[in-house]
C-alpha cells in the first residue's frame, strides 16, 4: 500500500516543510528549493497523479505535465487572486499553492489506493558512480561559467562618472531647493561645489570628498529675489574647468508661440 | 522499436537493415555534459574577452556553440542509442543553450524585450495585483502568464525578479525540451525521429536568443508545444480517456491564451488546420471530432480573452503584418526594392563568414525539405503495383509507412513548411523581415520534423556509407543550427561589449541605469517623462517612471529632441504629453542608431538617418533661460520642461 503511495507522501511531507521554511523569511538556497519545487512541480505532479491514478504515464511524460500543469494553476490561481482583496501576496500565494498540491495528493492517494492497475512507482535513474562523478564535475564548471561572466561585468571597464543635481523647492520648504552629489568614479574624489545666482556667490563648499559609491546632500537657501540658480561641480584634481553643471530657472514663464 | 528494426523499401525492393544492438544505458550522456558545461566556460570567457575588445572572442563564442551542439547531433544520429540518452541529450543541450543567454548577463536584463515584461513583474510585485497600466508595453499587463508565474516564484523564494525570471525559464525550458522531444516522437513512432527533429527544432532563428529571453514567447511556446503533444497523445490513449486528457489540456490552454497573443493566435489556427484536414483526409476521420472539440475549445478561449483585452494586440500586431505584407507585394511587383541581408540600419554589415553559414543553412534546409515531403507522400499503398512489392513486407514496416500518411497533423506539417520559402522572401523586406523571423519558431514545429524524415530518408535512399552519412549528417544540422542563430539576432548584439549607440543591450551601461535610478528616487512618478529608446527602458523599470511613448501616448515625441528649436509642434506634443522631463543623452549625436531608430520603431525618418543629430539640436534646452537643468552626469542631462507644458 505504502509503495502505491510514497511519492505522494514525500509531496505532502515536503510541502509542508515548504510552508513553515517560507514562512520563517530565511532567505537561503534551502527557501529556493522548496520554492522551486512548490511552484514548478508539486501542483502538477500530484494533480496527474490524481487524474490518471490509474492508468500513470512515463515518467519523462509525467515531469511535462506536472511543470506544464503547475506553471497553469499558477496562473489561473494568479487570476484568482487578482480580483480577490488580499492580491497576488507570498502569504495568498502559499495558501493557493499549498491547498492545490495538499488537495490534489489526497485525492491521488484515494484514487491510488483504489486502483486494481497501480502497483507501485517506479523510477530507474541507474548512475553509475563514474557518471554522478562527471555530473557533479558538470555542476562545478556550470557554477564556474556563471562565475566568470558576473565577474566579467564587475570589471567591466567602464569610465566612471559623477552625478550632480539641484532639486527645485518642494510645496512644504519653498525657500530651500536641495543640491546633490554622487560619486560613481572608480576612484576616490573630492570635488569643490559653488552655488550661484548667475553673478554672486551663494554658497561654496571646497572639499567634498566621495569615496565610490557615496552621496553628498545640502539644502540651498533661495531668496525671493533669484531668478536663476547655477551650481557648479570641479574637481580638485582638474580645478580649472567645470566637471558637472546643473541650474533652476525659478519663476520661469512660458515663452510659448 | 520501430525505426530500429525497421526496414527500408525503395521501390518494389526490401532493403533490410541489420538489427543493432541497442545501448539500454546512459550511453555518453554525462561525457557530453561535461564537455558542454567546458564549452560554456569557454562562451564565458568569450563574453568576457569580448567586452575589452578582444579579436578572438567571436571566434571563441561560435566554438562554444558547436561543442555545445555537434556532439549531441552526432549521438542522436545514431540508431544505437538508448531512448533516455537521447532525453537526456536533448534537454541537455536545450538547457547548455540557455545558459548561454544567460551567461550574457546573469545578474540583470538586458534584452530589449526583457525590460519590457520586467515593467510589468514589477507593477504585480508592488501591487499585488494585475493589469497595471505598462507605458512601454501596453499588451503586456493584459498577458500576464510569464509575470504571473514569476511573480508567483519571486514571492515564494524571496529571489528578485530577475532571479526569479531567469530560473524560471530555466524549468520552463526542461519542460520545453521532453515536450519538444516526446512531441516528434510520439508523431514519427521513433526515438531517433524524435531527437532529430527536436535537435532541428534549434535551428529556428528564434530558439538561441528570443525563445531564451525573459518575454512572453518564451513561457508560451513550450506551453503550446506540450499542448501539442498531449493532443497527439489523446489520439492514442489507452484507458486514459478523452474527457480526462481535455481536463489537462484546458488550463494550458487558458494559460497560453493570458500569456501570448501571437502563440495561441497559431495554435488555435494549427488546431483547426489539424481538425480539418482530419475531417477532410481518407483514414484520419475518425481522429477528427476530439481534436476538433479542443480546436474549438481554444478558438472559444483565444477569442474569450482577446475579447478582455478589448482586442490591443490586433493594434500591436497587424501594423506589423500589414505592413510586410505591402511591402512584400511591392518587391514581388518590383515597385520597391528590397532590404539589404546582412546588413543592419547603421550600415553595419555581418562578418562574411557568418553570411555564408546563414545561406548555407537556409540551402541546406530547402535542400532536404522536399525528400522529407517525398517520405509523407510517397506511399506503397497509392500504387497497386507498389502493393504487390510490399507485400513481403513486415507488419512493422507497414506501420512506419502508415504512420506519416494516416496522421492528420504530418499532413498539415507538409502543408506548413510550404510556406518556408514564402518566409524567405519575406526576408528581403523591412517590415517582412519581422513577419519572417517571429514565424520561424511555429513553422520549425513542422520543419524539423519534415527535415528529420528526409534526412532519415536519405540515408535509406543513397545507401551512403554509414561513417560518411553520420558526418554528413553531423556538419548538416550543425550548419542549420548556427544559421539560425546568424538569421535571428544581428551580430553587433550576439556578445556583450562597449557601449554603442541606439543597440538595446549593447547601449546599457552603468550611467544609464545609475540615471534611471536616480530619477526613480527624486522625482514624482506620476510626472511624466521622455527619454531616447534605451534610457525609455531604464526609466521604466529602474525609475519606475512613466514614460512618454508612441504605445501609451499616440505620438512621437523625437521632435521635441531632434528638432534644433521648440517650435509650436514641439510645443504641441509637449502638451499634449503634460511632459515635465526631458532626460538627453549627448551621445546620440554621436553616431547612427544602430536599430535604426532613436527613440521608437516608427519615429519620423526611421530607418532612413544619414547623419546623427547635432549636439546643439540635443543641448537646446540649455540656451533656453526658462529651463531647469536638475540632473548632470556628463552623458546624461535631465531638463525640467514643465515650464512649455503650461499657457503662455
Amino acid at each position: 500500500m505504502t509503495r502505491k503511495i510514497a511519492d505522494l507522501l514525500l509531496v505532502i511531507a515536503l510541502t509542508l516543510i515548504a510552508i513553515v521554511v517560507i514562512l520563517s523569511g530565511m532567505q537561503n538556497i534551502v527557501r529556493v528549493l522548496f520554492a522551486t519545487t512548490l511552484v514548478f512541480v508539486f501542483p502538477g505532479y500530484t494533480l496527474v497523479a490524481a487524474m490518471f491514478a490509474h492508468h500513470p504515464f512515463r515518467m519523462e511524460t509525467h515531469l511535462v505535465f506536472a511543470i506544464a500543469l503547475s506553471i497553469a494553476m499558477a496562473v489561473l490561481s494568479g487570476l484568482f487572486l487578482h480580483f480577490m482583496p488580499w492580491g497576488l501576496r507570498t502569504e495568498s500565494w502559499l495558501v493557493a499553492l499549498a491547498s492545490i498540491t495538499l488537495f490534489a495528493s489526497a485525492l491521488a492517494i484515494i484514487r491510488r489506493s483504489f486502483s486494481p492497475y497501480f502497483s507501485s512507482v517506479r523510477l530507474h535513474l541507474n548512475f553509475t558512480w563514474p557518471q554522478l562523478a562527471m555530473s557533479g564535475l558538470t555542476v562545478l564548471l556550470v557554477f564556474i561559467a556563471i562565475g566568470l561572466a558576473r565577474n566579467g561585468i564587475v570589471n567591466e571597464t567602464q569610465a566612471g562618472f559623477t552625478q550632480l543635481w539641484l532639486l527645485p523647492p518642494a510645496s512644504d520648504s519653498p525657500d530651500t531647493a536641495q543640491v546633490g552629489i554622487r560619486n560613481e568614479e572608480t576612484t576616490f574624489v573630492s570635488y569643490r561645489l559653488v552655488v550661484s545666482d548667475g553673478g554672486s556667490t551663494l554658497q561654496n563648499w571646497d572639499a567634498i570628498e566621495l569615496a565610490p559609491g557615496e552621496e553628498w546632500q545640502n539644502q540651498i537657501d533661495i531668496q525671493p529675489s533669484d531668478d536663476n540658480i547655477n551650481a557648479q561641480l570641479y574637481r580638485n584634481d582638474s580645478p580649472a574647468s567645470v566637471y558637472r553643471s546643473v541650474s533652476l530657472a525659478l519663476n520661469g514663464e512660458s515663452s510659448g508661440p | 522499436m520501430a525505426t530500429q528494426q525497421m526496414l527500408i523499401a525503395q521501390g518494389q525492393r526490401a532493403v533490410p537493415v541489420t538489427k543493432a544492438k541497442v545501448d539500454t544505458g546512459w550511453g555518453w550522456l554525462q561525457p557530453i555534459m561535461l564537455f558542454q558545461a567546458f564549452a560554456l566556460v569557454l562562451v564565458a570567457i568569450a563574453y568576457t574577452e569580448n567586452k575589452k575588445g578582444t579579436p578572438w572572442a567571436t571566434g571563441l563564442f561560435w566554438l562554444g556553440q558547436v561543442m555545445i551542439f555537434a556532439p549531441t547531433a552526432y549521438r542522436v544520429s545514431l540508431t544505437a542509442i538508448a531512448r533516455k540518452e537521447r532525453i537526456g541529450l536533448i534537454v541537455a543541450t536545450g538547457l547548455a543553450l540557455y545558459l548561454v543567454k544567460v551567461l550574457y548577463t546573469p545578474q540583470h536584463f538586458l534584452f530589449h524585450d526583457e525590460f519590457l515584461h520586467w515593467r510589468t513583474a514589477t507593477d504585480i510585485l508592488l501591487t499585488g495585483h494585475l493589469f497595471t497600466a505598462n507605458p512601454i508595453l501596453t499588451v503586456s499587463p493584459l498577458y500576464p502568464g510569464l509575470e504571473i508565474i514569476t511573480t508567483a516564484f519571486a514571492n515564494v523564494s524571496g529571489l528578485t525578479v530577475v532571479e526569479s525570471g531567469l530560473i524560471t525559464l530555466g524549468v520552463v525550458r526542461v519542460m520545453f525540451m521532453l515536450a519538444l522531444y516526446l512531441f516528434y516522437e510520439q508523431i514519427g513512432r521513433s526515438a531517433q525521429i524524435g531527437s532529430i527533429a527536436a535537435l532541428l527544432y534549434f535551428g529556428n532563428s528564434n530558439f538561441f536568443y528570443f525563445d531564451s529571453q525573459f518575454s512572453y514567447e518564451s513561457l508560451s511556446l513550450p506551453l503550446a508545444t506540450a499542448i501539442l503533444y498531449i493532443v497527439l497523445l489523446q489520439q492514442r490513449a489507452r484507458g486514459r480517456g478523452f474527457i480526462r486528457l481535455l481536463i489537462l489540456v484546458l488550463p494550458l490552454i487558458v494559460t497560453v491564451a493570458i500569456t501570448h497573443h501571437l502563440t495561441a493566435y497559431v495554435m488555435a489556427g494549427l488546431l483547426l488546420a489539424w481538425s480539418l484536414v482530419a475531417f477532410i483526409a481518407p483514414r484520419t476521420r475518425r481522429q477528427s471530432l476530439n481534436i476538433g472539440i479542443v480546436a474549438i475549445l481554444t478558438f472559444v478561449i483565444v477569442a474569450a480573452w482577446t475579447r478582455f483585452t478589448g482586442n490591443i494586440a490586433e493594434g500591436y500586431l497587424l501594423p506589423v503584418i500589414g505592413g510586410g505584407i505591402g511591402e512584400f507585394i511591392a518587391l514581388i511587383l518590383n515597385e520597391e526594392g528590397g532590404r539589404q541581408l546582412f546588413q543592419g540600419a547603421a550600415g553595419l554589415m555581418t562578418p562574411f563568414w557568418e553570411r555564408i553559414i546563414g545561406i548555407l543553412s537556409i540551402i541546406f534546409v530547402v535542400g532536404v525539405l522536399p525528400f522529407g515531403l517525398l517520405e509523407i507522400w510517397h506511399s506503397p499503398f497509392r500504387n497497386p503495383v507498389h502493393l504487390k512489392g510490399i507485400r513481403v513486407l513486415t507488419a512493422n514496416v507497414l506501420r512506419a509507412w502508415y504512420r506519416y500518411r494516416n496522421n492528420a497533423l504530418v499532413i498539415v506539417f507538409a502543408g506548413i513548411v510550404v510556406l518556408y520559402p514564402i518566409m524567405l522572401i519575406f526576408r528581403f523586406t523591412s517590415s517582412g523581415w519581422e513577419i519572417a523571423n517571429r514565424s520561424s519558431e511555429f513553422i520549425f514545429w513542422a520543419i524539423a520534423f519534415v527535415l528529420a524524415i528526409g534526412a532519415l530518408g536519405l540515408r535509406s535512399y543513397r545507401r551512403l556509407p554509414p561513417q560518411l552519412w553520420t558526418a554528413g549528417f553531423v556538419v548538416w544540422i550543425t550548419v542549420i543550427f548556427l544559421g539560425g542563430s546568424v538569421a535571428g539576432w544581428p551580430h553587433w548584439a550576439r556578445l556583450p561589449g562597449p557601449y554603442m549607440v541606439s543597440a538595446d543591450a549593447r547601449s546599457i551601461e552603468p550611467q544609464g541605469i545609475a540615471a534611471a535610478t536616480w530619477a526613480g528616487s527624486y522625482l514624482d512618478p506620476q510626472d511624466r517623462i521622455a527619454a531616447d529608446r534605451v534610457n525609455t527602458l531604464l526609466l521604466a523599470t529602474y525609475g519606475l517612471l512613466m514614460p512618454v511613448t508612441h504605445q501609451y501616448d499616440n505620438l512621437y515625441i523625437s521632435p521635441v529632441f531632434l528638432s534644433s528649436q521648440i517650435g509650436s509642434n514641439e510645443y504641441d506634443l509637449i502638451r499634449r504629453t503634460d511632459l515635465h522631463y526631458a532626460l538627453v543623452d549627448d551621445r546620440l549625436s554621436t553616431a547612427l542608431p544602430t536599430v535604426g531608430v532613436y527613440f521608437e520603431a516608427g519615429e519620423p525618418g526611421a530607418d532612413q538617418y544619414i547623419d546623427p543629430p547635432s549636439l546643439t539640436n540635443l543641448t537646446k534646452f540649455d540656451r533656453m533661460p526658462t529651463i531647469s537643468r536638475i540632473f548632470d552626469s556628463g552623458h546624461i542631462k535631465i531638463y525640467d520642461v514643465s515650464v512649455l507644458n503650461r499657457d503662455p
